[in-house]
């Protein structure tokens, strides 16, 4: 432990040095970063990417020092970030790179030197591995894969992962979960082309509605238990569609198009893809770590509690129904938040998003992935949005194969391709 | 033309007939389903697909077979319910120890598999059934003018949940049927073979939605999306009605197709949601349902 607390300490200290150095030498790196022609967004932009990422550096080079794991997992995020600004050909990424490696080892040291399992904010040594791991793929894949595609995938990676906290952690199975994430995404969208809101405004404009849309309906749904509460989900999100079908500000059929992007904070543009990307990934990831902290507080304890055996729960005297109401509107307004990213990113936000169908695809994603696993559902997003990118001219038989699966994990796949996973490492996921 | 209420009656009776058709499709179909989950436990999702599924049979029955519209009506159940059997005892069985929820995806996964494949196979805009010779053209009933087909479907179904009631409710099959579904364990030690009795079950149920399939080929063409637009609406009613009770299911169905044929007399736009808001009432007074038990 004491080995491990040393290391990560002078990581720390020579990431605070990197960063103040990134920090100050800020126009140097821009220049460099041009210079590589890697990212093409605007000197401008670079220059507040660069430091909007110095800053939380120097927060992470100080944090590393009372709290080990907290502080790598900051501190590496920040890594990423760094190297993601600043393109691959950079001479500081190497280093940087090898303190994150040092950092990990630090961790795996202390978890070895200790009987019980090292738990921050929730996080287990193999889960922090894991969260490196995806912060990882998410820096590095848009420079190999479209990013238009990955950002696909980290809408509907948030939209399962909210989901996932119902069905996962309070056991409550919404089947009209893309009235949410649709809804989300036409207040997004109708607040940035009509009213013109920069960006971050709309997504939270976005989220608003989902949050909404989901005390209202929620209120209703958990009147019900179990396989009601599904049906009625399921009825209010139809009702939704025809709502969203019908109502003046959707556009009907033809959905909100042309929505721009627009400025973040009203400073960066985000019409290339990489720097929309950025804020995508970052929205991800804000939203996932929240999710995880919700479901490992306190609150989040007593979701489960619901879930084993709600009578329990009562008769311990929580009112389980505020717990699920307000469980179904965090879900909902992440959803939103989904939604409303999503739109901004595709510029469109159509009848689609709210229709039950995705509903259905949602649920797929989760059960795919692992219901109550922490990464399952991100996976799952990943594999049912490849999937249907790349099966694209097979027309109607995506949906025999979404049914497919769905019945293959129903009848012999119950935990998912990340529960299966985890099982047989024997750690939690 | 006499006007009722500022409308005229032809228009009033018109809309009133439609809603009693869709009330009919409802109510058998929500009969099923209340049938199914009060023995198996399970919302069965894939219902809207076989009643889609038994108006294709129809339809393959008459133009390959030559075989017609009154023979379909008995085979086509009987074939869809034959399926049925088979997917109870290859995949739905393998559930009733999980929870209901696992019962709920798989259904929706046989759903998509079903209505994905008729896609393939028919493409969205579906295929077109005839009405049989007898029951072409309409009557003037003094008041309206009613096609006779529109009127013998209500009437065949009527007819079908009243016989479906009387087997549950006045027969010795159905009394075992309502003992095994309070509790299976024990008619089970009284010698009945209760798995047999379950697959059965599921048989009948989604014959019921085959036979609503077959009445609806020749309104609605016959295609891979009819049941996908009704399953959502039926479980509304069935949230509104409440499983527990057979004749429960039939009124409720019947009545909320009656008030959404109103709801597009009076207010058009509002009919696409007119039973989901009759739904948020009913949660908000009696949260049970109108026939259900609390649960």
């Amino acid at each position: 432990m004491k080995l491990g607390a040393a290391i990560l300490g002078l990581c720390g200290a020579i990431a605070a040095l990197v960063s103040g150095t990134f920090f100050m030498f800020a126009s140097e790196v821009v220049g460099s970063i041009k210079a590589s022609g890697l990212v093409t967004a605007d000197p401008a932009t670079i220059k507040i990417l660069a430091m909007i990422v110095a800053i939380p550096a120097l927060l992470a080079g100080g944090i590393l020092f009372a709290y080990p794991l907290i502080g790598g997992i900051l501190f590496f995020i920040t890594v990423e970030l760094m190297a993601f600004t600043m393109g691959f050909t950079s001479v500081t990424f190497a280093p940087i790179m090898l303190m994150a490696v040092a950092s990990n080892l630090a961790v795996l040291c202390a978890q070895r030197e200790r009987a019980t399992p090292i738990i921050f904010l929730g996080f287990s040594i193999h889960q922090y591995l894991a969260l490196q791991i995806m912060v990882m793929l998410i820096t590095v894949s848009p420079f190999v894969l479209y990013p238009v595609f990955l950002m696909k995938v980290l809408c509907f990676a948030l939209f399962a992962c909210a989901f996932n906290l119902l069905i996962g952690y309070v056991g409550l199975l919404s089947f009209g979960h893309a009235a949410y994430f649709g809804m989300g995404g036409y207040a997004a969208g109708y607040a940035a082309k009509a009213w013109g809101w920069s960006p971050e405004l709309a997504m939270l404009f976005g989220m608003a509605a989902g949050g909404l849309l989901g005390i209202v309906f929620g209120w209703l749904a958990i009147r019900r238990q179990g396989i009601y509460f599904a049906m009625i989900t399921l009825a209010l999100g139809q009702m939704a569609y025809f709502f969203c079908l019908q109502a003046p500000f959707t556009g009907g059929e033809d959905g909100i198009q042309q929505i721009p992007r627009g400025k973040l904070f009203g400073l960066i543009s985000l019409q290339s893809d990489m720097a929309m990307y950025a804020v995508v990934a970052v929205v991800f990831l804000a939203g996932f770590l929240l999710i995880h902290r919700i479901v490992h507080s306190p609150f989040g304890q007593i979701l489960k509690a619901i879930r084993e055996n709600e009578p329990r729960a009562t008769s311990l005297g929580y009112r389980t129904d505020s717990y699920k109401l307000v469980a179904f509107i965090i879900s909902c307004a992440l959803a939103g938040l989904a939604g409303g990213t999503k739109s901004l990113v595709f510029g469109i936000a159509t009848l689609t998003d709210v229709h039950n169908a995705m509903s259905g695809e949602v649920v797929l994603m989760t059960l795919l992935g692992g219901l109550g696993t922490i990464f399952g559902p991100v996976m799952g997003a990943l594999i049912a949005t490849a999937m249907e990118n790349y099966l694209a001219q097979a027309g109607a038989w995506v949906t025999v194969i979404q049914g497919a699966i769905f019945i293959a994990c129903v009848i012999a796949f119950r935990k998912g391709v990340l529960g299966v996973l985890a099982e047989k490492l024997k750690i939690q996921l | 033309m006499f006007m009722i209420l500022g409308y005229p009656a032809p228009l009033l009776f018109g809309q009133l007939l439609l809603g009693l058709i869709n009330g009919a499709f409802y109510a058998l179909l929500s009969l099923g389903l209340a049938v199914i989950f009060g023995m198996l436990n399970i919302v069965n999702f894939a219902h809207g697909a076989l009643f889609m599924l038994g108006a294709f049979v129809a339809w393959g029955l008459l133009n390959f077979l030559g075989i017609n519209y009154w023979a379909a009506l008995i085979l086509a159940p009987l074939i869809v319910g034959f399926f049925g059997v088979i997917l109870e005892k290859t995949l739905i069985s393998r559930l009733y120890k999980l929870d209901h929820l696992y019962g709920l995806l798989l259904t929706f996964g046989l759903a998509l598999v079903i209505e994905g494949l008729a896609r393939n196979e028919f493409g969205s805009s579906g295929v077109p059934y005839p009405i049989p010779s007898v029951l072409q053209g309409a009557t003037n009933l003094g008041f309206m003018f009613m096609p006779i087909y529109r009127g013998w479907v209500v009437l065949a179904s009527a007819i079908m949940c009243l016989i479906t009631w009387l087997i549950i409710e006045k027969t010795s099959i159905g009394a075992t049927l309502r003992a095994a579904t309070e509790n299976a364990p024990l008619v089970q030690a009284f010698g009945i073979n209760v798995p047999r009795m379950i697959t059965l079950t599921y048989a009948g149920g989604v014959a019921l939605a085959a036979f609503a399939g077959v009445l609806a080929a020749p309104i609605y063409s016959v295609n891979p999306n009819m049941g996908a637009n009704f399953i959502v609406t039926v479980f509304a009613v069935v949230v509104i009605g409440g499983m527990g009770s057979i004749l429960g299911s039939i009124v409720t169905g019947f009545g909320l197709g009656v008030i959404e044929g109103l709801t597009k007399v009076f207010y058009p736009q509002g009919s696409s949601v007119v039973i989901f808001v009759v739904m948020v009432i009913v949660l908000l007074v009696r949260p049970a349902g109108l026939f259900g038990k609390a649960a």
